[in-house]
């Protein structure tokens, strides 16, 4: 546990987690309870998403592709062919990483925002084969019907008990990626988003791991979809598009590029801000895009960035204020 | 295959017309980009502008379909000129990545606007172009596609005199080739990249006032159109203007002739494969120097 933690201050983790368990009962709306279930998919995505995008430089606009993907395989392997959901959510987050694969490892190995563009192109290929190859993926109506999981005979079938399968999920991604971040191979991604040539002169083959980095980023995409096939019971090629893409890239720069929290914060108050500007009615979009450009301009490094950088700044006061006291004395 | 010769002249004319459409949008695309190094996701809905300004201007107002036409492409052209001031000023250094959400917003803000003034209905545009088929020989042409290549051809035009026989075109192409000694030779690169993203903007506009006639008038519209004019500007190689025209025009033509001669169901996906088959068979596009030197 030492190791997996490394740098996250251990007993906080422990208490966040203590506290996530109590949750569904402080939240006891139903509906709000649903909305965090979504949150928490998004942030196993967003998490994924910020590995690549904050750690290594690297811009897919194309991941709610992956995220669907995951959701179909998930729905089709369930209902015809009735694979359980235990087997069939590692296959989603495997088939969603093979195509990330196929889309990465030809546009990865040049330099610049290739993958930018060809996740464009991915995203609405996507987009039109879900709507359009009906009687593969039901078309515009998409594929109802999608079962909750049982675990050990108990069905997952509320958002209550969904909601502590997703926050097991999420902690176990939250890890696998915080261990990434933490060993050599997190030192290389940030070392290729800093300076690529740089790094390559240090010995760092940084073709193979940018496919790396994104394959495991569209697992977590792959997985995400499936448990959000499993939580509402059906798939529809609505919610996958290049504006879905564009909404995860958002909740990641507004909680905080190559922040761990960064895309917790960002999922979290993004989400739940849509929700408070419903309030405006016509006006929410509005608002919701003016707030947006207000981010970028004023927290550049995002929500946790900026606090992080307040932290730092007033504990060198302290510190400063302290050794001046020290001196005087 | 119940397809002759003479359809696919009408074929390859209506491809050709929708073509110079993508064309302006990836005019619009590269344009922008040469000035300030940024991909601009809000110019589908510069598109859109043109298209539901235009439609307020022609029906609204009853001003002359030409008159509406340039009064859509200023009004846009001036709304780019303050998104510039107003947001990509200030963001000049920041890194791509957050300049590229930024337009995003800007995208979200400006459908949003449009939504409140217009509404959600897709209106339709009186067919200013007529509706009667012009027949040539055997060849059945629609007015409204020979219009519209019409004037998309000419604003085109325009723009490459504008770029090669003003001085301000000059100077624009200046400071886009090396801004520190385009300022040094007193150009005022600052108005230049307003300039940019007027012209950008205004290009997006004629675009959709044009194509209104033929489609109807929505706040989504741009959406599509924009990720179109994407594609058209990485195959003609991202950042050159001879190769945003080229790329457009393949790229219309290709579809079309994909939607009759293949199906028609995955029209629009034509694009988006066109786009990853350029990716990886020639990265930098078909006349770009160094397309993908843009960096995270």
């Amino acid at each position: 546990m030492k190791i997996l933690l490394n740098k996250v201050k251990q007993h906080q983790v422990v208490l966040i987690f203590i506290f996530l368990l109590f949750t569904p009962f402080i939240v006891t709306n139903i509906y709000y309870l649903h909305l965090l279930n979504i949150s928490l998919i998004m942030i196993i995505l967003a998490i994924g998403l910020n590995l690549l995008t904050g750690y290594a430089g690297q811009i897919s606009i194309g991941h709610a592709a992956f995220y669907g993907i995951g959701a179909y395989t998930s729905a089709i392997l369930t209902i015809r062919l009735g694979i359980s959901f235990w087997l069939a959510l590692p296959l989603s987050g495997i088939t969603a990483a093979f195509v990330g694969y196929l889309v990465g490892r030809p546009t990865l190995k040049l330099k610049g925002a290739y993958l930018a563009i060809a996740s464009i192109g991915i995203g609405e290929i996507t987009q039109l084969v879900m709507t359009n190859w009906t009687s593969f993926t039901g078309g515009a109506l998409g594929i109802k019907g999608v079962k909750s999981p049982d675990f050990l005979g108990v069905s997952l079938d509320s958002d209550v008990r969904y909601f502590y399968l997703l926050v097991i999920i999420a902690f176990l991604c939250f890890f696998l990626t915080s261990r990434i971040i933490n060993s050599e191979l997190g030192r290389a991604f940030r070392a290729i988003k800093e300076e690529e040539v740089a790094a390559q002169f240090m010995g760092i083959d940084i073709a193979r791991l940018k496919v790396m980095v994104f394959v495991v980023s569209t697992f977590l995409a792959g997985i995400a979809g499936s448990l959000f096939a499993h939580l509402e019971g059906y798939v529809s090629p609505y919610g996958f598009g290049f504006n879905q893409s564009i909404g995860f890239l958002i909740m990641i720069l507004a909680g905080g590029l190559g922040y761990k929290s960064g895309p917790i914060i960002g999922v979290i108050i993004l989400t739940f801000a849509r929700e408070f500007f419903r309030f405006f009615n016509e006006y929410q979009l509005v608002i919701y895009g003016v707030l947006l450009i207000s981010i970028i301009v004023f927290m550049p490094s995002g929500i946790s960035g900026f606090f992080d950088k307040l932290m730092k700044r007033l504990k060198k006061r302290e510190v400063s204020k302290h050794g001046k006291q020290h001196s005087e004395a | 295959m119940g397809i002759n010769i003479f359809d696919l002249l009408q074929v390859t004319i209506g491809g050709v017309a929708m073509g110079c459409i993508y064309a302006l949008m990836a005019l619009g695309f590269t344009i922008i980009y040469n000035a300030l190094r940024l991909i601009n996701f809000a110019q589908g809905d510069m598109f859109m502008l043109g298209a539901t300004f235009g439609l307020t201007f022609y029906v609204s107002l009853s001003f002359p379909f030409p008159l509406a036409l340039i009064a859509a492409g200023v009004v846009v052209g001036v709304i780019g000129m303050v998104i510039e001031r107003t947001v990509f000023r200030p963001l000049r250094n920041y890194p791509l990545f957050n300049l590229i959400i930024a337009t995003i917003g800007i995208s979200i803000t400006i459908r949003a606007l449009a939504l409140l003034i217009w509404g959600s209905q897709a209106m339709s545009f009186p067919p200013v172009y007529g509706d009667k088929p012009i027949k040539v020989g055997q060849i059945i042409l629609l007015p409204s596609y020979l219009w519209v290549l019409l004037i998309s051809v000419m604003f085109i035009i325009l723009l490459q005199l504008f770029f090669t026989k003003t001085i301000l075109g000059k100077a624009m192409r200046a400071s886009a080739q090396n801004r520190n000694a385009a300022f040094l030779m007193g150009i005022n690169v600052f108005f230049m990249d307003s300039l940019a993203s007027a012209i950008s903007a205004g290009l997006g506009a004629v675009g959709g006032i044009l194509v209104a006639p033929i489609f109807f008038v929505e706040t989504e519209m741009g959406a599509l159109a924009g990720l179109k004019g994407f594609a058209a500007a990485v195959l003609g190689g991202f950042g050159s203007i001879p190769g945003a025209i080229a790329g457009g025009v393949i790229l219309g033509l290709a579809e079309n002739l994909a939607a009759s001669l293949i199906s028609s169901t995955y029209r629009d996906a034509v694009a988006f494969i066109i786009l990853i088959g350029v990716l990886l068979l020639k990265p930098n596009g078909l006349l770009g120097k160094k397309a993908g030197d843009f960096k995270a």
